[in-house]
Order: C-alpha cells, then structure tokens, then sequence
C-alpha cells in the first residue's frame, strides 16, 4: 500500500485510521467483540506497523468499543451484570498472566496464536448454528441459583421479553481466564472468545452473551492497558484516531445490534472470524498479502 | 437503603456515557491541537514513517513529559493532551469496578462484594505492576 503517501500526509493516514476504526466500533458493538479484531489485523497487515504497537491500539480500541457500547446495552437492560462481575474474575487474573508473559514471545508466534483463536471461535459458532442457543436445555447449576445468575432481557426484534437460565457457571469462569490471557497477549478484548464460551457453555441468548462481552472486554483490556501504556506500545497519535472512530462506531453499532435477528448475528460473527483468521495465518507463513 | 439491578444499570450506564464522551473531547482536543501544528518534536511525517517501517523502535513511555517538565508546558503538547484522554480512557473500566463494589456493598450483597472485590485488586494490581516492569 502507498505508505509513502501517508509519511507525506500524516493527516490522511489518521483519516484512514479513523474510518477503519469506526468500521471496528460497529462491528465490535453489535458482535460484543472489541474491534481489536479489525484494528490489530488492519494495523499490522495493511500497514505493517510492528504488532506490539497494533496490539497497543487494539487494546485503546477494546476499552472504547466496550464503554461506549455498554453504556447502551446496559441502560436497554440486555447486558448481564452479574454474570459479567463473575467472569471477570476469571478474565482479569488471565489477563494480567498474558501481560506478564508478553514479553518473552515472538511476534510469529502471536500471529499464529491470533489466527488459530480466531478460527476456534469460528467453528465453535458454526457447530451451534440453532436458531438461539439460549433456548437449549442445560443441567441445573446450584451455583448459578445461588448467586442469582439467570435473567431476562427485552428482545427488540421479537418485540417480547426472553429469560434464560444460566448453566455452566465453573466452566464458563476457567474459559475465561484462558480469553483473558490471549486477550493481554493479542490486544484484544477477546469477545471472539467470550461470547462463545458464554453463548455454547453457559447457555446465554447471543445478545445477552454479546452485550454482556461488550461489557467486560474493557475490563479485560484495562488489565493489561498498564503494562502497554506504560511501557510506551500505546502511541497517543496512532491511538487518537482509533480511540475517536471506535467510540462513534460503537454508539452506531448498539442501534443496529438490538433490531438484528439472531441467526444473522452469528452468521455475520463467524464469516468476519474466518476471513481475519487467514490473513493472520498467511501473515504468520510468511505470505504477501494485500 | 436498597437499590435495584434497573437503578444499577442506569446509573452504569449513565457513567459510561458520560466518561466515555469526556475522554472522547480530551482526545479530540488534542487531535486538533496537533492538526492545527501546535507542539514540538520529531515531524509526524518521520514518526510515522518509523512506525509503518515496522521496525521496533524505542517506545516512547506517554507520559515522560510529565516527569520532566511543568504541567502546562505539557498540555500545550498534542500527544501529552492525547495520553491524558488515553489514560482518562483506561481508567474508565476500573472505575466503572469500583462504583459497583460500592454498589453491592450497599446493597450488603457478600458474594458480589468479594467477586467485584478480586477484580478490581487484579486490575490496580496489574496498573501498579505494569507501571513497576516498564516505568
């Protein structure tokens, strides 16, 4: 790509940033991802700008993504407050185990990483491919009757209110603390592998189970923010245009995110994982693209 | 004093409403300070051409200024302006723990105290420690 124009016009290269981030807020709010997913891979890929520094704006745009976006889905009563207080438990002690050991690997090995995580969530969607696994019969969990895990929420497109129960509680926490880690390691809030493992293991209705990882990847993400920040991988100009899009993107993507149907939602989520997995994994062998 | 789950997820949400434009403005503020050519320092044009080569170079720590010179001597900087959005920006989520610890504490509800208890010391931890490894 034309890298020269852009060291001759800074100004358009941020533009450039701007736009694909607010892609990143759209897609990330209505997917309960943290955009990291599309600004990591467009930083890195399209730009070639050194992954730790992508990773650093992933992370920016993770903590957007997810307080622009919650403030909504938390005010329309779909995110799960409780559930998410529970899990994160699990997702920042992973995170703050990924920050410590980023360090000491290479960038390769985060490419594959990224990539082989990125097809997981794919497949693991595509084998759910029901309607609403929210639906789905699970065992009765003492625990969640216990700590008052399970819910209701309005659904906008069905136009009536839909409660679930929640199963899978210890499950759900330890696969957490596994998105935690890669979430520090990648510089993304992990909703790739958050909403599966609440959709597929606890048994959540996929827009509880996005709103409720749009809620908590910031959370996620600021447990490793420290690290990044304070060691200089956040740079402020590059995470400026980021920071700006993914909050507009975000606010647009939580209109759009309640009128979906939710087979669709699952469909858009699983093409949008394949496509990035392959050019994450092409990045890591070595193969040009773009 | 009893607060419901509905006045929790108002309030939550107002507060992250509200932060997250407040950190937007900051950040916007100074994006226009620096497109408009206020500040010193290396060219955006070389910084972005060190970046877009790929090449590692030395990570700038965000906020250096801040240790070194005066406060308004750093706020007449775009990137120091940006950083403090930035940071502004992380503290959010943390915060965001905090205001519901409080919550659930006057709600006297226990297992929720100790839940939202353990993740807001991992993240102060992981701010405290990660300033420790780098700073």
């Amino acid at each position: 790509m034309g890298n020269e124009f852009f060291i001759a016009h800074p100004a358009a290269f941020e533009a450039v940033v701007l736009l694909i981030s607010l892609v990143a807020g759209v897609m990330g709010a209505v997917l309960g991802l943290g955009g990291g997913v599309i600004v990591v891979p467009a930083l890195a890929l399209g730009f070639g700008v050194d992954i730790r520094y992508a990773v650093g704006a992933g992370i920016v745009s993770a903590i957007a993504t997810s307080s622009g976006a919650a403030a909504t889905y938390v005010k329309d009563h779909i995110t799960n407050i409780r559930v998410a207080m529970l899990l994160e438990v699990g997702t920042s002690i992973g995170a703050l185990t990924g920050a410590l050991l980023a360090a000491y690997v290479s960038s390769q090995f985060l490419f594959l990483l990224f990539s082989a995580l990125l097809l997981y969530s794919a497949v693991t969607m595509l084998r759910g491919n029901r309607q609403d696994s929210g639906a789905l019969a699970r065992p009765p969990d003492p625990l969640a009757d216990k700590l008052r895990l399970h819910g209701s929420y309005p659904d906008a497109f069905l136009k009536r209110e839909v409660s679930y129960r929640v199963g899978h509680v210890k499950l759900g926490t330890s696969l957490m603390f596994g998105a935690g880690l890669l979430s520090a390691l990648l510089g993304i809030g992990s909703g790739s592998l958050k909403v599966p493992a609440m959709d597929r293991a606890m048994g959540l209705p996929i827009k509880v189970s996005s709103a409720t990882s749009n809620f908590m990847i910031g959370v996620t993400a600021a447990a490793s923010a420290g690290t990044y920040f304070m060691g200089g991988f956040i740079v402020p100009w590059l995470a400026a245009p980021v920071a700006l899009g993914v909050i507009a993107g975000s606010w647009i993507g939580t209109r759009i995110m309640v009128r979906l149907p939710s087979a669709k939602l699952r469909k858009i989520f699983v093409f949008v994982l394949i496509g990035i997995a392959l050019q994450m994994a092409f990045k890591a062998l070595g193969v040009k693209v773009g | 004093m009893t607060i419901t789950l509905e006045k929790l997820e108002t309030f939550l949400g107002n507060f992250l409403r509200y932060g997250v434009l407040s950190c937007a403005l900051v950040i916007a503020v100074g994006v226009g300070m620096s497109l408009s050519g206020l500040g010193h320092g290396p060219s955006r044009g070389d910084q972005l051409a060190a970046l877009l080569s790929g090449k590692t170079t030395t990570p700038q720590p965000p906020l250096a200024c801040f240790a070194e010179n005066s406060l308004g001597t750093c706020l007449a900087e775009p990137d120091s302006v940006i950083a403090v959005g930035i940071l502004m920006l992380i503290a959010l989520p943390i915060l965001r723990v905090l205001l519901t610890l409080l919550v659930f504490i006057v709600q006297k509800d226990r297992p929720y105290i100790v839940i939202s208890g353990i993740v807001l010391t991992v993240l102060l931890f992981g701010l405290f420690f990660g300033a420790g490894v780098h700073g």
